[in-house]
Order: structure tokens, then sequence, then C-alpha cells
């Protein structure tokens, strides 16, 4: 069966660029992003006064967090070659109004948590489900983002969730100095990367995004590879949601608007690769940091909103080209 | 071989059944939905949404996807009131073609790196957005002289000035794709690229006139809105992309690429026109728009999928795939 | 071509002004009972996933009810460009409302719904007051006197300055320095109350170092709060935020920055929109209580008085805050109808409130 060819959200079928072993080594990429942090990071000490000092340092890694548990556990999505998702922002937000909702409802905390990664693994595995079958990831999560969207809008009548009396503002909180967000990061991290770089199914994941009929004739399940990447990407969303929602006390159908396009922007930025089979979680991680970095600086330097947005904007474009060219090969000597 | 009638419209009757009933539902429901004020309020859609999954559709039938058109519309919008000083036509006119020129660039770039677009429009999107942020002063603005709006503000019968440039463009873009050779080049870089490229098709060119499609119909869609309306903000539009995505997919735009008509987006649009300003008429709320228009795309490319996997091509329901039966002399596929 | 557009543009215009002249600001006949009698009235205003939003429509649909109008809401997610959409969706749809109360998101930029409203229904703005370009669509305001409220906020500042004069608190300046979140950039609410405020305080005005526009929710004062306050730490004594529910966020900001507000920084709210919590244990010094159910009520009332009376009278009705709702006026309305507002300090102050009914909690967190 003959699939088109050259189209960017059709099959699956390898394009022209994976059928080639990268010509690069695979740590280049990593090198890249941290070879730029390191660069970013001198030029922000050169530049703002501010910029090394604790508080500061806390506030870089909070801004990364939730981004972060986001972008490391969309990863092993992309890495099975199934793109990214499109509805971030809503299966994050739905987490958050539910855990907020239940505990508002006098559940106890550790019951309302296990619930609400139960329903969005359920939501997730149902989605991950549909696309193993054949339908168009990004497409598909476009559509699901939107009706869970206008669920939660309707049963919450729009309104702002509430915890009711419960006091709820454990996600503010530090452990040992450290924010609790950071700390959960940096588990999150650790777990997925070792799920993907120890464990079979994660080193199938990355066997199918870098070439689908091979794995396949090997006997790699290529809807067992996407229902779990979709199951670890829904329990990353879920913390997500559940550390904010901890932290606010409340939620709304609308919060976490800009999840999706950070989350995406930190995985890209990282250097996994869009069509699958390169890339890692810590990467991710060392996006999803790298784009905080200079999103801080830029804030310290006041820069304008629109400046800030700009500048993320072109720096995961040229990120994007450069580590584009870089694994076809294109700077080879 | 001329196709018989019935073949010519054998890709539409899955979305004109869609809307035929959507419309005979929302109809029912809504008793302020009928008759001539339906008929405008449909084709009232077609100004901002339509315009904006016409160029959406360009690119998709060359293989690709622009997630920019939002931001797009935004800096489009942006744009216009700025120029307000050149009069109504005059800020229309320069807000689109700075549009169609920022897209002939994506799509050149695109084209010529060979990159992913779905990744490099994701940075664009950031980018573009970040632009109108700075134009704007990350303020709203507003048009000084509100009277040069006063020519969209007037309604002729089921017409308004807007829905009559956007069914204009409709027939030119329709034109130029169906009967123009470079128009058939992006049917032929969509359907089958590599095939086309060993047959001598360029990429770039259709590249380049698929994303400035694209983006100046997204600029046009933006500056009309902005126009119209009297004021333009920088954070605006961003649903615009589900919206624009729902309507060309629903109305049987295939993200096979290489196929697909303005007929096919302008059904389309006249489905989400119907849910929105039907729902909108009983005062519902957006987020119920937007989740009946995510089960409405789930239902449309899943009947799409099944369809193709039943092999129903070869059998008269080839009409709800629109793809042509196995072995026929279709071209580019 | 361009002269022809010209014209066809200036025959519009001319077309446009003497229709809304006959059709939008005509002398109408009043009802002559403020009773709806199922007549339609339509509401375009923010979204109820705001504090302020949600109570406003609630207190909206509620006296509506009363009435006996079928009200009608439109729900804008802090955008024009939507609540444009909707504007031009709901005329397309050959609705026939009594009278439209109209929240323009941005008044400035709204100026086209405001003309094309007009020539529909007798236009009611509520809570952003007209400007000189609009009020030719507008019959008359009612809501919140913003001017007031920024100066209920310079008294409650002065007074929070006293109170840390007496507590030891030495300012950085000899007035104290002041920081200021204020509302996102372009809502007049936010310049209104500063003229007040710089009016009531200006006296022993305060030092102002930096005003940053974006705080109205929870997340975008944490957001706002924990970019800038690292900035300015140690550098500022008061703190004026927008409103409570983003005051909300911006605490949560200053103590992750080992700022104690209350102690360190004084902190007041322009109204109380949001979880009062931060100023019954005095982490807020105080707060506006702009009970936001009044507002959509006291509308709702203004609409209904003019349907009954066909036109307005005098310049300024002030509603006195009482703590029952009084009974409706059947007079008609004046050009400025204006609700009620008053400050709370500290838990005494959110404990002794109740406007029309409510108490603080329900004004302001519910």
């Amino acid at each position: 069966m003959s699939e088109p060819s050259g189209s960017v959200t059709a099959g699956m079928s390898p394009t022209l660029q994976q059928a080639d072993k990268p010509n690069r080594p695979d740590w280049l990429p990593m090198a890249l992003v941290i070879g730029l942090t390191v660069v970013a990071i001198v030029i922000a000490v050169a530049v703002t006064p501010k910029f090394l000092t604790v508080d500061n340092i806390r506030a870089i890694l909070r801004n990364a967090a939730i981004v972060g548990i986001v972008a490391v556990s969309m990863t092993p999505i992309t890495l099975s070659g199934n793109f990214v998702s499109l509805g971030i922002s809503q299966s994050a937000m739905a987490a958050m109004v539910s855990f907020v909702a239940l505990v508002g409802t006098g559940m106890p905390q550790v019951f309302a948590i296990v619930l609400v990664i139960a329903g969005l693994v359920a939501v997730g595995v149902l989605q991950g489900a549909v696309v193993a079958a054949g339908l168009n990831p990004v497409i598909t999560t476009l559509a699901a983002g939107a009706i869970i969207f206008g669920v939660v809008s309707e049963v919450s009548g729009g309104g702002i969730v509430r915890a009711g009396d419960a006091p709820l503002s454990w996600g503010g909180s530090t452990v040992a100095g450290i924010p609790i967000e950071v700390l959960v990061f940096l588990i999150v991290t650790i777990a997925v990367t070792l799920l993907m770089s120890r464990t079979v199914t994660g080193r199938e994941t990355t066997l199918v995004g870098a070439n689908r009929p091979t794995a396949e004739v090997s006997g790699i399940s290529f809807t067992r590879v996407t229902i779990v990447a979709f199951a670890i990407f829904s329990v990353g969303l879920a913390i997500a949601g559940i550390l904010n929602g901890a932290a606010f006390g409340q939620a709304t159908a609308k919060s976490f608007p800009d999840l999706t396009i950070d989350s995406i922007a930190a995985l890209l930025v990282g250097g996994t690769a869009i069509a699958g089979g390169q890339g890692s979680p810590l990467r991710s991680a060392g996006g999803a940091i790298l784009i905080a970095v200079i999103s801080n600086m830029m804030v310290l330097n006041d820069f304008s909103t629109g400046g800030r947005l700009a500048v993320q904007g072109g720096v995961v474009v040229i990120v994007v080209v450069v580590l584009d060219l870089m694994r076809r090969g294109a700077f080879r000597r | 071989m001329k196709p018989g009638i019935l073949t010519t419209l054998r890709p539409y009757f899955l979305p004109a059944l869609v809307l035929a009933v959507t419309w005979l539902v929302i109809a029912s429901i809504t008793p302020t939905f009928r008759g001539a004020a339906s008929i405008f309020s449909v084709l009232e859609g077609f100004s901002l949404v339509g315009l904006v999954a016409l160029g959406l559709a360009a690119t998709i039938i060359a293989g690709e996807f622009d997630l920019s058109v939002g931001s797009m519309a935004a800096v489009a919008a942006v744009i216009a009131v700025l120029c307000e000083g050149a009069g109504l036509v005059g800020a229309v006119l320069i807000a689109t073609l700075a549009g169609a020129a920022l897209g002939a660039i994506q799509g050149t770039l695109i084209g010529r790196l060979g990159i992913n677009s779905l990744v490099f429009t994701i940075g664009t999107l950031i980018f573009l957005r970040g632009i109108t942020y700075i134009l704007s002063d990350s303020a709203p603005i507003m048009i000084d002289a509100y009277e040069i709006t006063d020519p969209l503000l007037e309604r002729y019968g089921i017409f308004s000035l807007s829905s009559l440039t956007a069914l204009v463009m409709f027939a030119i873009v329709g034109l130029f794709l169906t009967y123009t050779r470079w128009g058939r080049e992006i049917f032929a870089i969509g359907g089958a690229r590599n095939e086309a490229i060993a047959a001598g098709v360029p990429v770039v060119r259709p590249m380049a006139i698929a994303f400035a499609l694209s983006a100046g119909c997204a600029s046009l869609a933006g500056a009309l809105a902005a126009m119209r309306g009297g004021s333009a903000a920088p954070q605006n539009y961003e649903d615009l992309l589900l919206s624009g995505a729902a309507a060309a997919l629903l109305g049987g735009i295939s993200l096979y690429g290489g196929r697909g008509t303005v007929f096919n987006v302008a059904l389309g649009v006249a489905v989400l026109s119907v849910v929105g300003a039907g729902l909108a008429a009983r005062g519902s709320t957006a987020s119920l728009v937007q989740l009946v228009t995510g089960v409405l795309l789930l239902t449309v490319i899943t009947i799409e999928f099944l369809a193709g996997r039943l092999r129903l091509e070869d059998t008269v329901f080839a009409g709800l795939t629109g793809r042509r039966a196995r072995g026929s002399a279709g071209a580019g596929s | 071509m361009t002269s022809m557009t010209r014209m066809a543009a200036v025959l519009c215009a001319t077309a446009l002004s003497l229709g809304t002249v006959l059709g939008g600001v005509q002398a109408q006949e009043g009802t002559g009972s403020v009773m709806g009698e199922g007549k339609e009235l339509v509401m375009f205003t923010i979204t109820a996933s705001n504090v302020y939003g949600a109570n406003q429509i609630k207190g909206a649909t509620a006296e509506a009810e009363k009435l006996g109008y079928k009200l009608t809401v439109f729900q804008n997610n802090f955008s024009q460009p939507e609540q444009d959409q909707q504007v031009q969706q709901y005329i397309a749809s050959g609705a026939k409302p009594a009278a439209v109360i109209f929240w323009p998101w941005v008044a400035d930029a709204a100026i086209n719904d405001v003309r094309l409203l007009s020539r529909l229904a007798p236009v009611i703005q509520l809570t952003q007051e007209p400007n000189e370009k609009s009020w030719p669509f507008v019959q008359a305001y009612s809501g919140a006197n913003q001017i007031l409220i920024g100066k209920t906020v310079g008294e409650m500042l002065i007074q929070a300055r006293d109170a840390a004069k007496a507590a030891g608190m030495e300012f950085k300046s000899p007035e104290g320095n002041l920081l200021i979140f204020q509302h996102p950039e372009g809502e007049k609410t936010g310049t209104e109350r500063y003229k007040g405020m710089i009016e009531a305080t200006k006296d022993a005005p305060f030092n102002e170092i930096h005003l940053e526009y974006g705080a109205n929710s929870p997340e975008s004062g944490y957001e706002i709060g924990s970019q800038v306050v690292p900035k300015y730490k140690g550098e500022f004594d008061f703190l004026w935020v927008s409103n409570q529910q983003a005051a909300n966020g911006v605490i949560r900001a200053l103590k992750e920055n080992g700022i104690t507000p209350g102690k360190d920084v004084y902190i007041v709210s322009g109204d109380c929109s949001g979880s009062l919590e931060a100023v019954k244990n005095g982490e807020t010094f105080g707060t506006g209580i702009q009970p936001a159910a009044v507002e959509g009520a006291l509308a709702v009332r203004t609409a209904a008085k003019f349907v009954a009376n066909g036109g307005i009278e005098g310049d300024v009705i002030q509603m006195e805050v009482e703590a029952e709702a009084p009974e409706i006026d059947p007079g008609p309305p004046a050009k400025f109808n204006f609700m009620p507002h008053a400050p709370a300090i500290g838990a005494d102050g959110v404990a002794n409130t109740k406007i029309w009914g409510y108490n603080a909690d329900e004004i302001c967190a519910s």
C-alpha cells in the first residue's frame, strides 16, 4: 500500500530524512542546547545585575517547571512519530478543574489526586487508541481539546471552580527550600528519561518513531507504544494540573491558556525531532529551562511583552531550523 | 474522459449532508435562526473563519499545515488599524499584501530548507504574535476616523461587503487552484511529492504560493474584522486555528494532501457558521460552539478514515472519501 | 477610482448618520411600567470565569427575573473582536430587544458596536463610561463610579500610611514608595481610578516607583507579581493592586520573595472581587466593596426605567450604600447612574459590610 509521500501530517511513512542514519553523533543537538544555555547564562549575568541571585534562579526554575513537566511527558509521543498534541492546555485545565472541584467536595486529597490521574489517563488512552488506529494525531488532539474545553465549560457553567473551605495552597510550598513544582519537575524528568532509555517499551518507542515499518516487522506493536506514550503524557498533564490547582486553590475553564504553545516550543528547542525517532525527555527539560532563562533575562531587562514573544518565536524558529539541518548532515564537511 | 455530473458532485455528499442536518437541527431549536436572517448570519461567517479556512486549505492541499494563521490575522488587524489613513480599502489592501508577503517568505523557507511546516509555523506563530504586540504597543488600538468603516456596517440583503469580499476571494482562489499551472503544482506537491519532484515539478514555488495564500487570506480576514469592529488588539484570534482547520477538514479537504476544492472549504465554513451563528443567537457561550466544533471534526475525520479503511473507494460511497477508486485514471494520485 | 470610493464612503456615512439619528436616538414613548412582561433584554459583558463577571451576570439575571424581563447574556473572554462578533451576530439574527446593556471591553474601541446596537434599541452602558465619541449613541451609563473608587483607594492608602507609621515602619521615601499593579492596558477602569487616587492623595502624594499593567485575576496577578516583585524588592512600602483576586496572586509572589504582606508592605486593592481571606487576616490592608451583583441589577433597573419612561432626566443618580435593596424607583434614569461603593478595612470592615442584602463574601468572592 503506497502512502502519499512528503505530506507533513499524513501517514507515518518514513521521510527521506529518516531513511538516512544521522551523520552527526547523537549527542550533538544536546550539546547545542547546553551550549546555548551556557552562552545565554553568561550573557545574562554580564548584562543583568539581578540575574544570579537565589531568588531569581528559583523564579526561573519555577517558570520552567510546569511547562517542563508537560514537555517531558509529551516527549514519548513525539519520539514514537505521533508528532505533538494540540490539546495540551485543555487537558491540563481539566485536571486542574476536576482536582479543585473534588477537593472542594471534601474528598481527601490523596483520593482526588488518584482520581484525576486515572481520569486523565483514560481520556488520553482513548485519544491514543484512536491515533493508533490511524487517525491523524494533530487533528485528533486538536478536536479532543475543543471537546474537553466545551465539556468542562458547560459543566462548570463557565465560572470559577473553588476548593470550597478546604485551604488549598500546598502547591506553592517548598521542600527544603526547593519549590515543590521544581522538585516534581526533577522527578518526572528522571522518571520519564529512565522509562525511555532503560525499558523495553521505551526503546521500542524510539524505534517505532525512527522507522515504523521495520519496527513493526520486528514485532513491535505501534498500537501499544502509542497508547503507552499517551498514558505517560496524561500522567504528566494531570500532575501539572494538580500542582497548579493546589497552588491557586481555584481553577476555571480558561486556565493554562499558553501551555500548548509553550510546551511544544520547549520540546522542539530541546532538540527532539518532530518526525520521531530522535530525542529524549531530558532534552525537553533542557528546552524548557532554556526558554525560561531567555524569558527571564528579557523580563529583567525590561523587554516588552511583544519583544519577549518575538524573541521566543525567533529562537524556536532558528533552533529548529539549525537542528533540522544538522540532522540531515547539512553541516557535514 | 469528462466525468459525469454525479461523479463531480460525489466529494461533496458528506459535507453537504452534514450541512443540511446541522442547519435543520439548529433552526429547529433556535426560532430566530430561520429564513433570510439565518442565511445572512451564515454568510457573515465567511469573512472571518471562511477566509482563514480557504488559505489554510491551500497549505493542506500542498501537504503542509500553517499553524500561524491566527497570529497572522492578528498582525494584519493591527496593521490595518495603523494604516487607517489610507482609507478603508487602502488599509485592508496594505495589511493583506503585507501578510501575503510574509507568507511567501515562510513558504519559500519551508520549501528551500525542506523543513516540516508544523515545526516551522509553531515558531512563526509565536514570533508573529510578538510582532503584533510590538506594533500595537501591547495595548488595543482603535480607529480614529471611524466613519471610514461605515461601508462595512451596511447590509445588502443577505450580504455585506465583508461576506461579498470573502466570496470573491473564494472564487479567485478556486479558479487559480484549478485552472492555472501554478495552482495545479500545489496539488502535485501535496498528493505525491516525491513523484512530483521526480516528474520535474518545482517545490519552492508552489510552497511559497500556498503559504502566501494562507497568510494573505488570514490577513484579509483580520483586516476586515478590525475595520468593521473599529479596533485591533494584540492577543486576539487565537481560536482561529481550530475554526479554520475544522472548517477545511469538515468540508472534505483531505489531510493526505493533493485534493479538495474551494467548494469543500465553503461547505465546511457553512457548517461551522451555522453552528456558531445558530448557537450564538441563543446566547450560548463560545465554549459550547467549540464543543460542537470538536465533535463534528472528530466525526468527519473518523468517517473519512473508516471509509478509506473499508475500501469504499471502489463502491458508490466513493464520494464519502473524496478519493478516487484505485486503478482509475486519476491524475496526481 | 479612489474618489468614487471616497464618495461612496461619504454617502454611506451620511446615510448612516441620518439613519442613526432617526433610528437610534429618537424620542421614544415610554411603556409606563418598569415591569417587562416578557420583553427581551440583551447584555454584553465579560466572562463568568472571572469573579466580577460572574457576580455581575448573577445580579442582572436575578433582577431581570424579578422585573419580568427575558435576559440574554453574551460573555466575551476579554476580547474586543469576540464582542464585536457577538454584537454583529446578534444583530444579524433579527432579535428585537427592548434595550441593550453593554459593557464594552475596550471602551474606546467598541464605537462601531455601540453605533450598530443603538440602531436596534436604546443602549445602557455599564462599568466603563462612554467617551465623547460614543455618547451620541448611548442613552445612559449605569455602574461603578470609577473616580469614586479611585478616591476611596487613595483614602485607604492614606490610612494605611498612618497605620504603618504607627507600627514603626520606616518608609523608603518621605511619603512612602508606591508600586501599582493595574488592570490591563487600555482599560478605562484603571485610568479613571488612577485619576481618583491622585486626586485623593494630592495633599501628601505617594512616590510612585512603578506601574505595571495586566493584573486582573489570580493567575495574572501571580505571573506579573513574580516577575516584577523581585525587581523592586526592598524598594516599595505600599502596593495598590487592581482588585483582590489579583492581589491574592500578588501576595503569593510576595511571600515567595520573602516579603510579608501586612508587615513589610501594605496592600490596598481597588475592588474586592476575589477571595477575602487576605483582607480578613490582615495581609491586605483594605479593599473597595464594589458589588458587581448590584451593578448588574442596577443596569437592568436602569434599562427598565428607560423603557418605562422613554428618556432620561437629570445628570447623576448616586445610589447610597444600603443594607437592603431599595424598591425600584419608577422615575426616569439619569445620565449617570452610579452604584454604591464603600471601603472595607481589615476583618472588621469585612464583617460589617452589607449592601443590598449581600454581605462581603457574597459580593466579592462567590
